[in-house]
């Protein structure tokens, strides 16, 4: 992709990009990060990205998951940041507002150990197979089938806790 | 929970309708920045490297100039001066005069500056650390050896590798680069190479200085001569130059005769010796001096401080020479 040189060129870029994977990219992080404001930076911070160095891809697969290697490296480093790990958000000093049905769910998806929810993000929602997500995650097919594995036990629990 | 509650589960998770316009302006104000502040960081950086580089070079080519090698050394010499050392004369017979110019050059051949009359920079004698009597003469140009020997025939690794120049009144430590005697003038200097390459950066003297040079191309050295000398006969060395009315001579001393002096003596001829006139050495005054030559040699005696109480014609008869007159 070349990258573009007038601020019309920039507009047009981000649009036709944001309209492709802006959808899958906002789910993916807000699903690592649970809060939107966070998702939404770190999607802006991946599609800033794409546009600087404008790699280039041998196809709309390639690019997709190359966004999604650098949305999971972006949300990653995010989630060690001195500000994440020491900032208490307000939402959760507050009482817990009543559970039901979807709600909890999400609680339980959110709840997952960040180490296997783009497993199972890739693998559930954007219906990779265990190879793919390998390649996409620079990890082992193993690795992936141990990581869906645990993900599954530790949602299981999870969901099981947000029932009682 | 099954796979179809996941997909629903996250399907819900819609973004705010403006977030899409919040990343849009976002993204479209921080991408070209970013664009713009790599490419003119790697301009600024690339810019950077180029000043050192051209820095580094500029100051290898100082450095370079300050050091000439010897094959450079031909037709020029330049007498650069050093920082002063206060390093004092390594023989007491060094004689000195005064200096104008902290830097002299020098051509190659004496004929052209000496013998043209023309008034010049004032001789400048310098000598050889390390090295008993030998002295350089630097005079309107050129540089002339004037005493002793530059280095003893048998030990040429005596020739040091720096030429120090001493100026009276004021020592100055001198390094001789570029030059070039084999057309320059020494007296007692065996005919072959006195001066070697010792250095291979600086201070080199090389060339060939021969004795009957001198016969054939006396030095005259017009102008404000300066007379350098002190004392008595020695039989180690003595650099005359005949002229028709001024001269300048200068006297080995051997270390005893001390303390040093120089005397200037302007104008007329400063040499005149009747046949067969003996003077005292005390009688001899700057404007009546005594030179003597001895088919080899010219001798030179002027007044002495601290006289010794020999007079010439004693000189001459322990010497076993003969007072002429050089006119």
């Amino acid at each position: 992709m070349k990258a573009p040189r007038r601020p019309e060129e920039w507009e047009n870029a981000f649009e036709s990009k944001f309209n492709a994977y802006g959808d899958m990219l906002y789910k993916l992080c807000l699903v690592y990060l649970r809060k939107p404001e966070d998702a939404e930076e770190a999607m802006q911070e991946a599609f800033i990205k794409l546009l600087v160095h404008s790699p280039s891809f041998t196809d709309n697969e390639h690019e997709k998951r190359w966004l999604i290697r650098i949305a999971v490296n972006i949300c990653k480093d995010k989630l060690k940041s001195f500000w994440h790990k020491n900032v208490l958000p307000l939402d959760e000093a507050l009482p817990a507002p009543e559970k039901s049905g979807d709600g909890q769910i999400a609680e339980a998806i959110l709840a997952l150990p960040a180490i296997y929810k783009s497993a199972i993000h890739l693998y559930y929602y954007e219906n990779y197979k265990i190879e793919e997500i390998a390649e996409i995650l620079h990890i082992s097919p193993s690795a992936v089938k141990m990581r869906l594995k645990r993900g599954r036990e530790a949602l299981k629990l999870e969901w099981e806790d947000s029932m009682r | 929970m099954k796979q179809e509650d996941y997909r629903r589960v996250v399907s819900g998770f819609v973004m705010d309708p403006e977030c899409k316009d919040r990343i849009k302006k976002n993204v479209c104000r921080a991408v070209p920045q970013r664009n713009t502040f790599f490419r003119y960081g790697m301009v600024a950086a690339c810019a950077l490297v180029l000043i050192g580089c051209a820095l580094t070079v500029q100051r290898l080519k100082m450095a370079n100039s300050n050091t000439v090698g010897p094959q450079t050394a031909q037709n020029a010499i330049s007498v650069s001066q050093a920082a002063g050392s206060g390093q004092t004369p390594a023989s007491s017979s060094v004689l000195s005069s005064s200096r104008s110019s902290s830097e002299l050059t020098a051509k190659s051949s004496p004929q052209n500056s000496a013998v043209d009359g023309t008034p010049h920079d004032t001789p400048f004698i310098a000598g050889i650390k390390g090295i008993d009597t030998p002295r350089f003469l630097f005079y309107n140009n050129s540089i002339y050896t004037i005493g002793g020997l530059i280095a003893p025939s048998k030990d040429r690794s005596a020739i040091p590798e720096k030429l120090i120049g001493f100026a009276w009144g004021k020592r100055r430590v001198c390094t001789v680069q570029n030059v070039d005697v084999s057309k320059n003038i020494c007296m007692q200097c065996p005919d072959e190479t006195i001066l070697r390459y010792t250095n291979g950066s600086e201070a080199v003297l090389t060339g060939y200085v021969r004795y009957d040079f001198l016969l054939k191309n006396p030095i005259t050295i017009q102008g404000k001569p300066y007379f350098l000398t002190d004392g008595l006969f020695t039989t180690t060395l003595d650099c005359t130059s005949p002229a028709n009315n001024s001269i300048v001579y200068t006297i080995d001393l051997s270390d005893t005769l001390l303390p040093l002096f120089h005397q200037k003596i302007l104008g007329k001829p400063i040499c005149q010796v009747g046949k067969g006139t003996v003077y005292s050495i005390d009688e001899i005054n700057p404007d009546n001096a005594v030179a003597i030559f001895d088919n080899k040699c010219w001798y030179f005696v002027v007044k002495k401080y601290g006289y010794t109480g020999k007079t010439i014609d004693d000189v001459t008869k322990e010497k076993g020479i003969t007072i002429r007159s050089i006119f």
